[in-house]
């Protein structure tokens, strides 16, 4: 029976975002999760998560109920990464052959719609019920978080682009908030056309290598490259075009991932809106 | 007070920050605590330690992939305290074994590191979704462990393989898809609370095996042993593996001196197989493939039954001597009673609506009606445990959301005039099942009576007084919702085909019980 070989439990992929894997010379697990594991191949990070977690740049999910600690998988674990498989240890071999394909590009949802204004302000109020994030309170980032919502509203690049620096790595927890507000913040600006996105995302990725941790450092590099996990294309896709009823549940389901995580990308998300709301107004440059 | 700076460095420790600021908010409350952050060593929150005054915490931090916890503390003293909090509340979040540092042993995360917490395992109970289940089953079977594999999805090849497995190994497989076991007096799943006694059971039906295990306790005597087999045990397929091994130990175990077997008919070929192994048996074996042939079970030296009622009486009967079927006569004489008493109070239509819990109930109630309603009626009885019902919902013995809507509906259909129940009590169901349903059956009942039509609404309860529901208050509050209660499923099911063709008499049915 092909699930019994030595090589431990068999689990089938169901979607991958991952790009063509080849045999990586130095892969190991980085870190393992109630529902989910990182791996370090070289310098770029994969992610396998159970599906709730949804489409993940770099990503591969695989059926719920995943529980890689139960399946025997340890931190450190070799990683053998295949076209068809990933090899965790001998603790679970991931089969790649059946998983369907998904892109975490994130388009231009356009055109942009009449009523930003009244939309930002339905997904302002849906925030003020989810909490303050892991950055709002956090020692240290009144400060930063402040100069950078100034930043935001000047609508100056420069300004934008260094203060966003200054949050790069701040904040508790896998995914620090800072990053999280930047990831939010680019994606967004990509999801509205916005000409800053890439260049912005591009310069914190660059800014980020050693300056956060490895996850948050992946995430920003997908950003940099336009890719973005699913949880934000679905959130701002309902904010952007779908119906205004819609969005209140929607900022719900997207600050219920992770710890802090949804909130941050969120917060950032909303500056990046009214960045939008701003320029398309006339208000800044 | 000069105050003292402490800290420890997890290297390549990822949790999540709700978690890390949690753990930082505890530690702050520990006496001599002033200041206490847990963070991961990126230059930016080193720069918010630096400011803080507790950079020294990180002084050994590698880089942005080690976690951080720093103190500062009034004393050395309360400073390496709250390390040592940290240290326990790190490990028991811990889902991965994240992190280099010092730690408590975490609580079993595997069925390896189960067995070096309880070495003397000779069981494990596997319920994860079918995808992983069929692994942790080989691993548990190679590591010498018998199984009680609740986890349904499995596919028919990997359940054969594994039963093959166990068979080689000398050791049981219940199931998959198996929902109730009792072993030595241990339930497992969805079970019930019974005497310890004599008979020994084996199940391809988890409401059959609780309602035969609670009517042996009910008349009486007590269960050595409740073996599930899981549903697709008997398909042709399968072979029957877990049943031939299961009716082998019942056989051989000295606490057993009555086997019962329980399923829906197997195939002939199954049927053959496991009617062979009783054979010169020497103990009475009752057979209850319900709604099957009992010629074939006698020519073996077995005793059919054709309900699960009277599977109970027949092995109390053999375990403890006859008991000239009074207790039988007794509940006749009831169901009698209530159908006179039924008698006038159903005018208009008496289609039957059962709305079952229980798979196994279900197929009985069917059975037993065939013997009192003809076909062509627009009676329907509903397994609303199947999948098609639970996609996306909890099974019904849980959660009643679904059948109580089913119950008003039937309350709204002018075809309906006796629904039909089951209320299943034990561990795992839900705490007060008949408190749950007698809302629904009030409302069906006022809709019914407000188009002018009435609703008799029959069920029974499996259960026993020692269930932690308690049969005697859910029996009450049927009762009181004005629901016909029968002592058993057959009987319930008895009652509602009785009272829908008016038959009053105590003529027996066509189906020798």
């Amino acid at each position: 029976m092909a699930m019994m070989d030595s090589r431990g439990t068999v689990v089938h992929a169901v979607r991958s975002a991952a790009p063509r894997l080849a045999a990586t010379a130095h892969a190991e697990v980085l870190s393992v999760h109630r529902s989910a594991v990182n791996i370090a191949l070289g310098a770029d990070l994969l992610t396998i998560a159970g599906v709730a977690a949804g489409g993940l740049p770099g990503g591969i999910l695989v059926p719920d109920g995943f529980d890689p600690a139960a399946l025997g998988v340890r931190t450190g674990f070799p990683v053998e990464v295949g076209l068809e498989a990933v090899e965790l240890g001998n603790a679970v071999s991931i089969d790649l052959t059946g998983a369907a394909p998904w892109s975490a590009r994130l388009r231009p949802i356009a055109p942009l719609p009449r009523d930003l204004t009244e939309r930002s302000s339905l997904v302002r109020d849906a925030m003020a019920a989810a909490g303050l994030g892991g950055l709002i309170g956090w020692p240290g980032g009144h400060g930063p978080s402040a100069w950078f919502r100034q930043a935001v509203a000047t609508g100056e690049l420069e300004a934008v682009g260094r203060t966003g620096e200054a949050i790069v790595g701040l904040g508790a927890g896998l995914t620090p908030a800072g990053d999280d507000v930047l990831v939010g913040f680019s994606a967004a600006l990509a999801a509205a056309g916005h000409p800053w996105a890439r260049p912005l995302a591009r310069r914190w990725a660059r800014h980020a290598a050693d300056r956060t941790t490895p996850v948050a450092h992946a995430y920003h590099r997908h950003a940099a490259r336009g890719h973005y996990a699913e949880r934000l294309h679905v959130v701002l896709r309902a904010i952007l075009a779908g119906p205004r009823g819609g969005i209140a549940g929607a900022v719900d389901d997207a600050v219920a991932f992770g710890a802090t995580s949804g909130v941050d990308s969120l917060t950032g998300a909303t500056l990046a809106l009214q960045l939008t709301n701003d320029a398309r107004n006339g208000l800044v440059a | 007070m000069t105050m003292t700076v402490r800290g420890a460095v997890y290297p390549n420790s990822y949790r999540d920050s709700v978690e890390l600021m949690g753990i930082a908010a505890e530690l702050e409350r520990l006496p001599g605590i002033a200041r206490a952050g847990l963070v991961m060593a990126t230059p930016a929150n080193v720069a918010v330690l630096t400011e803080a005054g507790m950079s020294a915490a990180a002084a050994s931090a590698g880089g942005p992939g080690d976690l951080v916890v720093a103190v500062q503390a009034e004393s050395d003293e309360a400073a390496a305290a709250a390390l040592d909090r940290a240290a326990t509340l790190l490990a028991a979040g811990a889902g991965g074994g994240n992190g280099d540092g010092p730690a408590e042993r975490p609580a079993a995360q595997t069925l390896h590191e189960g067995l070096i917490e309880l070495p003397a395992a000779n069981l494990a109970l596997i319920s994860t979704p079918g995808t992983y289940a069929t692994a942790e089953t080989l691993r548990a079977l190679k590591a010498g462990l018998n199984v009680f594999l609740f986890s349904d999805n499995v596919s028919v090849e990997d359940e054969r393989e594994l039963k093959l497995l166990a068979v080689r190994k000398g050791r049981l497989l219940m199931g998959p898809d198996c929902g109730t076991a009792i072993i030595g007096g241990v339930p497992l799943g969805f079970a019930n609370a019974v005497r310890r006694g004599p008979i020994g059971l084996a199940a391809a039906s988890g409401t059959g095996l609780q309602q035969v295990t609670c009517l042996i306790d009910r008349f009486g005597s007590g269960v050595s042993h409740a073996l599930g087999t899981g549903g697709r045990d008997l398909d042709e397929r399968i072979g029957g593996l877990t049943m031939l091994a299961a009716i082998e130990r019942l056989l051989a175990d000295p606490d057993t001196s009555v086997v019962v077997l329980i399923s829906k008919p197997p195939s002939a070929v199954v049927a053959a197989r496991v009617l062979d192994a009783l054979r010169g048996a020497t103990k009475p074996v009752v057979v209850n493939f319900l709604g099957g042939d009992p010629d074939p079970v006698r020519a073996v030296g077995a005793h059919p039954a054709a309900t699960f009622e009277s599977a109970a009486r027949l092995a109390v009967d053999l375990a403890t001597g006859p008991s000239g079927g009074e207790g039988a006569a007794m509940d006749d004489a009831a169901v009698i009673a209530m159908v006179a008493e039924a008698a006038g109070l159903l005018e208009g239509a008496a289609g039957i609506r059962g709305l079952y819990s229980g798979g196994s109930l279900a197929g009985e109630a069917k059975v037993v009606l065939q013997s009192w309603v003809s076909p062509g009626r627009k009676d329907r009885i509903l397994d609303l445990g199947d999948d098609e019902y639970t996609v996306g919902r909890p099974h019904p013995m849980i959660d009643p959301r679904l059948r109580n809507e089913h119950i008003v509906a039937a309350g709204e259909d002018a075809d309906v005039g006796i629904v039909l129940l089951d209320v299943v009590l034990g561990y795992a169901s839900h705490p007060d099942p008949a408190g749950a349903v007698a809302p629904a059956i009030a409302q069906a009942r006022s809709i019914a009576q407000a188009a002018g039509r009435d609703l008799l609404v029959v069920a029974s309860v499996c259960g026993t007084e020692r269930d932690p529901q308690g049969l005697a208050v859910q029996e009450r509050t049927l009762r009181e919702a004005g629901v016909l209660l029968a002592p058993s499923n057959a009987r319930a099911a008895e009652l509602a085909g009785r009272i829908a063709v008016g038959a009053a008499s105590p003529v027996q049915p066509a189906v020798a019980g």
